[in-house]
């Protein structure tokens, strides 16, 4: 007789225990009972779109200036949210910065992410005279305020995406060789850690094999909340006349060109006030999530 | 004559620095395992079990910690010198270990199949599939159930007891000469105890190996090993068989220890405790270190360190075995017999 029970992903198991297969099943589960992720899921994947299609989706050119038509509110002419100052037509201007957000996002991530993980892991797995001075430059730069240090690096490097993208990295990868470093110090402590040196498993191959795999879930979970953070410091500095320049459309140089007309033509400046706000919370609500779901079981229960 | 001892250590000193200060967790102990012999090394926290494992080993932390001097003397190898690429060869495959908490001695993300083809791959040259039976064979010699299915599954879905038994298999993997198991039994509960125990023995008897069993429970002791080795302080105090031991401990540091056993059939108003603690290793002084706790010292106690009196294989470190001060001021109860 046979008692044994099919390994089939999310099935008899009691309580939560993803194996390969089903941990996405199970992130999905989590994600439909969690209102707040499943809006900030929503609002990520509605941001991708309107980045990757939003060229063929706009109803205008976001570049096309048309006096004639300036300054019309929203709902005329077709134009669902308005024109600005130069007659363009703010929906597709809005679409068009969505694209440079998320490209700043994501790339700045990248970038801060990987450079701050392999700081973090050097720091903190081979500790030593290296791990001092490295951290002694995250502790000074730690002590610049965010946003000033980006502008510092911006003015000195120049304006433009590639460089707001490049100074967003160097004012950001702190954060990461930081946290990832306090994960390693933490991990290379763990018993299964002695327990693999103790059946002849070379240092390095532990790095590689039980420390980096670990590091997975704090980085994501960092990464997804940073984007947020990196999206708003984008939109402020273009706000200030660095980062992106106009006529090119970005959330922050949008704002910036629209607070002249605040009090006669209030659409020019709510509407990527609000799409800002809705990106930011959405990316929150979903790092937040994330958090949630991930972090009970890096800590096993 | 017998055969030579699987392990051989001879006068270890082993230094930790801690800022500017070094501390001497081990100081100068020698000790012996013998081919299918059970060695248990029993003491109170600190008293340097944990250390001397780590020492044979070769994990001691790289920067801080150092073998000052003495020899570990390993089936002919000598391992004080031993270059890290050599040692390697060794952990794991000719001597293992079990560690004492069975919940984080798993890595979460893994499954138990892919922690435990580590040591095949590090050192038996052997193909995938062979490498699965490998490991399935082991789980169930240590007493897994469905382990073909355990095989695949993560160290959470795993209760205590289990993942003992699943480290138990990984450093039986390679069929190592010597196991060193610290306190393999610390983080069960009792019943799970029992059985981790009996496991112990049986797969120390079948598969020709030694055991080096870390702990301080007395009871584990009597139950499992051939040979008993009593430490304080970073020494040996005492060393005999089990038997030699239970019946007529020598040292009063062990006879504290017995004492201090929670008796099965009476109801004591009180358990029997040992005063004090053990002294800091920047704390000993020049005499035994036992001295300032003993309810036997003396002077000569306080003045000098009582060298190894032997009588029959039964060794204790204590004056008052010395036949000379048995004559002097504690003529009353020379060797005192726990009743």
């Amino acid at each position: 007789m046979t008692i044994e029970i099919p390994e089939q992903p999310g099935s008899s198991r009691p309580a939560v225990t993803p194996g390969k297969q089903s941990k996405l099943a199970f992130l999905w589960s989590s994600l439909l009972h969690s209102w707040t992720g499943m809006t900030g899921f929503i609002i990520i994947l509605l941001l991708l779109f309107l980045s990757l299609f939003g060229q063929w989706i706009a109803p205008f050119d976001p570049m096309h200036a048309e006096f004639s038509k300036k300054l019309l509110p929203p709902m005329t002419d077709g134009h669902l949210l308005g024109t600005d100052q130069l007659g363009r037509d703010i929906l597709s201007r809005m679409i068009a910065g969505a694209r440079i957000s998320v490209i700043i996002g994501v790339m700045t991530v990248l970038i801060a992410g990987t450079f701050g993980t392999v700081v973090g892991i050097v720091s903190g797995y081979f500790r030593g005279w290296l791990d001092v001075v490295l951290m002694r430059i995250v502790d000074v730069q730690l002590s610049f305020p965010f946003i000033l240090l980006v502008l510092v690096i911006n003015a000195i490097i120049g304006t433009g995406l590639k460089n707001i993208i490049l100074s967003l990295a160097i004012g950001g990868w702190v954060i990461f060789a930081r946290v990832v470093r306090s994960e390693v110090l933490a991990l290379r402590e763990k018993e299964f850690i002695t327990a693999s040196v103790a059946t002849g498993v070379p240092r390095i191959q532990i790095l590689f094999k039980h420390i980096l795999p670990n590091l997975f879930t704090p980085i994501i979970i960092l990464s997804s909340l940073q984007i947020a953070t990196y999206i708003i410091a984008e939109a402020s500095v273009s706000f200030l006349g660095f980062g992106v320049q106009p006529p090119n459309p970005a959330w922050g140089n949008m704002l910036s060109e629209g607070k002249d007309y605040i009090f006669s033509s209030w659409w020019l400046i709510t509407f990527p006030g609000v799409a800002i706000m809705i990106t930011a919370l959405g990316v929150n609500f979903f790092g937040d999530w994330l958090r949630d779901t991930l972090d009970p079981e890096l800590k096993g229960e | 004559m017998m055969e030579k001892p699987l392990l051989e250590i001879q006068n270890l000193h082993v230094e930790f620095k801690s800022g500017k200060e070094v501390v001497r967790p081990i100081r100068g102990i020698d000790l012996k395992v013998n081919r299918r012999e059970t060695v248990g090394i029993v003491g109170e926290s600190g008293c340097g079990k944990s250390v001397t494992s780590l020492t044979v080993m070769g994990l001691l932390p790289e920067k801080t910690g150092r073998i000052a001097d003495g020899s570990i003397l390993f089936d002919g190898t000598e391992l004080t010198a031993l270059p890290e690429k050599a040692y390697r060869k060794i952990r794991g495959n000719d001597i293992s270990m079990i560690f004492q908490e069975p919940m984080t001695s798993l890595n979460p993300v893994f499954t138990i199949g892919e922690q435990l083809s580590e040591p095949l791959r590090q050192h038996r040259k052997m193909g995938k599939k062979e490498i699965r039976e490998t490991i399935i064979s082991t789980l169930k010699q240590v007493g897994l159930p469905r382990a073909e299915q355990i095989i695949d599954e993560y160290p959470h879905q795993l209760s205590g007891g289990m993942r003992q038994r699943v480290m138990i298999s990984l450093a039986l993997l390679c069929q190592p000469k010597l196991m060193i198991a610290d306190e393999p039994t610390t983080a069960l509960d009792v019943t799970i105890q029992a059985q981790i125990l009996e496991l112990l023995k049986a797969i120390r008897g079948s598969n020709d190996m030694s055991l080096m069993l870390i702990t301080h429970d007395l009871g584990v002791v009597a139950e499992m090993c051939d040979r008993v080795i009593v430490m304080y302080a970073g020494e040996i105090v005492e060393e005999a068989g089990v038997e030699a031991i239970f019946d007529r401990p020598l040292h009063p540091y062990t006879q504290g220890l017995m004492q201090s056993l929670p008796s099965n059939n009476e109801r004591k108003g009180k358990l029997f405790s040992i005063k004090g603690q053990v002294p800091k290793p920047s704390e000993i002084g020049k005499g035994c270190a036992f001295a300032n706790r003993c309810p036997h010292a003396f002077d000569r106690c306080f003045a000098e360190a009582p060298p190894v009196f032997s009588e029959a294989g039964h060794q204790s470190k204590c004056w008052l075995l010395d036949p000379v001060s048995k004559e002097g001021s504690r003529d009353e109860s020379s060797i005192p017999i726990r009743s």
